[in-house]
């Protein structure tokens, strides 16, 4: 079971400490243009995505609490305003789908969103029926994105969603793993069947995807999502109360969630990060990972060794 | 994996409450009527105590865990029928067939199972000391961490196999319910994993020292 507890007093007591006399990249989220945030572009077609993605595992699993939902609500604004688009849920995540569907219909202008949603059941007719559903709860829009969530059943939906996609019902369809589970075999899915996406856990603790998935992602020309760049949080506990290392702003990250952050999207075959968050102020640091500069190569062995010590 | 949080859970709580409120306040009646009937057996009372318990896991099942829980958590479908199934045994077993008396025990079983029943009826005291108000709040009879306790309670007080059998959902319910709790700190529930363990162990022994005792001759 993943850990929920986040040491919120420690994390807004050292983003605090950070933005004193360092740069403060976050600022007012209305300087986080669309031309601001770092974009990627997805290999299949060149269609530029923003770097960071929101994802919705517990976060937006709220069920019919309306004062719950009016908070997710204004997450859901922070993040579109800040330049984010990619909107990552799943059936498996509760009532999460519902509750993004909820909150999209709410928003006061129809923003811009690349919406991806994962199908999470046996049987191929399972999956039609369950793909529909999650339409549905969406707002009836077609997805951009279909994902085989935990490779359950994923060579009879990669059937469906082929077809769909030629049809036109969905626009990329990719396949997902977490927590390190399965690289071997997703890595053979990849290496045999065409998918625009693949998404998988990486982050400064966990980084044995880079001995293939990444690797592979990028020689097959396949996007990257990442799913639990901070660990489920407990990479926060890890640096507990310890401060931000000066030299982290050098690539313009003024807190922890920006360091871990940066340090996943600077890998050169990652598309998308999707940190979930069910607060506003959380969300403005993540998204002000997507501005400024990247770490290099030999600072990202800086950040390794200096985690590492931590 | 747990996908919601304590705020979501408790917040369910209230709403389930809310939408419930005269029937928490028949649960908790019935649970001290289970209680007095448990300690002031008369011919039947077995019966209507073992229909009592299979009332409040049936309801739990269909109308806590497919009703509310449902939505946030898809493994509540297997749960909500694995205390359907509960319910239906005791009914089985307790109310049709009669196999469960129930009488005050003397020793670790009484004080074990009295301080589960205390346990299980200050749930909602132990609620407000984590800092949640009405109507966020567990209550015996109608959720599932204190209907736990009480039915352990009860099964201390009677003995045989069929305890022991109606004792199995429970143990695993409070087993998974305890590990969840762990993580999300709600640790009333995690105390109520341990006491029901400890009520199983004692359930078992108590069934390997009636296999020892002479029997009559």
């Amino acid at each position: 079971m993943t850990p929920l507890a986040i040491p919120l007093s420690r994390r807004s007591f050292l983003a605090s400490s950070a933005a004193l006399g360092t740069l403060c990249v976050i600022g007012d989220a209305r300087g986080a243009e669309a031309g601001g945030m770092l974009r990627r572009p997805i290999p299949s077609t060149g269609e530029q995505i923003p770097a960071i993605g929101m994802g919705s595992w517990i976060t937006f699993n709220v069920g019919d609490d309306e004062g719950l939902r009016a908070q997710r609500l204004e997450v859901m604004k922070t993040f579109l305003a800040a330049g984010g688009t990619l909107l990552d849920s799943s059936p498996m995540y509760g009532s999460s789908e519902e509750v993004l569907g909820w909150c999209l219909k709410r928003l006061p202008e129809k923003p811009q969103t690349f919406r991806a949603t994962k199908v999470w059941t046996m049987f191929q007719s399972w999956g039609v029926t369950q793909m529909q559903k999650s339409r549905e709860l969406w707002g009836g829009e077609r997805f951009d994105l279909i994902q085989i969530h935990n490779m359950l059943d994923w060579e009879n939906h990669l059937e469906t969603l082929k077809a769909w996609k030629a049809e036109g019902k969905v626009r990329y369809i990719g396949i997902t793993t977490s927590h390190g589970r399965r690289h071997r075999d997703l890595a053979k899915a990849l290496e045999k069947e065409p998918f625009d996406f693949v998404q998988f856990t990486y982050n400064v603790a966990d980084r044995e995807a880079e001995e293939r998935l990444l690797p592979l992602a990028a020689e097959r020309r396949i996007a990257v999502i990442i799913n639990r760049p901070f660990q489920g949080g407990s990479l926060f506990e890890a640096v507990g109360n310890k401060p931000l290392p000066s030299w982290a702003s050098e690539f313009d990250a003024a807190n922890w969630a920006q360091f871990f952050l940066k340090f996943v999207v600077s890998h050169p075959a990652v598309t998308c990060a999707i940190p979930a968050t069910s607060r506003v102020d959380h969300m403005k640091e993540n998204m002000g990972a997507g501005l400024g500069r990247l770490p290099d190569p030999e600072m990202r062995k800086r950040m390794i060794r200096h985690f590492a010590d931590v | 994996m747990i996908p919601f949080t304590a705020e979501v859970l408790f917040s369910l709580y209230g709403r389930y409450n809310m939408a419930f409120g005269p029937v928490l306040a028949i649960g908790f009646a019935l649970c001290l009527l289970a209680l007095f009937m448990a300690l002031r057996p008369f011919a039947g009372s077995g019966r209507a105590i073992s229909a009592i318990l299979a009332v409040f896991w049936i309801w739990i099942g269909a109308i806590f865990h497919f009703g509310y829980m449902a939505p946030l958590n898809w493994a509540a479908w297997i749960f909500g029928a694995f205390f359907i199934v509960q319910g239906l045994l005791l009914a089985w077993l307790g109310g049709a067939r009669g196999r469960l008396s129930f009488h005050g025990e003397p020793g670790l079983r009484g004080t074990v199972g009295v301080i589960l029943f205390a346990f299980a009826l200050a749930y909602p005291a132990m609620d407000l000391l984590l800092g949640h108000r009405w109507p966020q709040l567990q209550f015996a009879g109608t959720l599932p961490a204190p209907t736990v306790a009480v039915t352990f309670a009860l099964l201390l007080m009677t003995h045989g196999r069929a305890a022991i059998a109606l004792a199995i959902i429970p143990l695993a319910w409070a087993v998974i319910d305890g590990a969840a709790a762990f993580f999300l700190g709600i640790w009333p529930d995690v105390v109520m994993a341990a006491g029901a363990v400890v009520a199983f162990a004692l359930l078992l022994a108590g069934r390997q020292t009636s296999q020892l005792s002479p029997q009559p001759g």
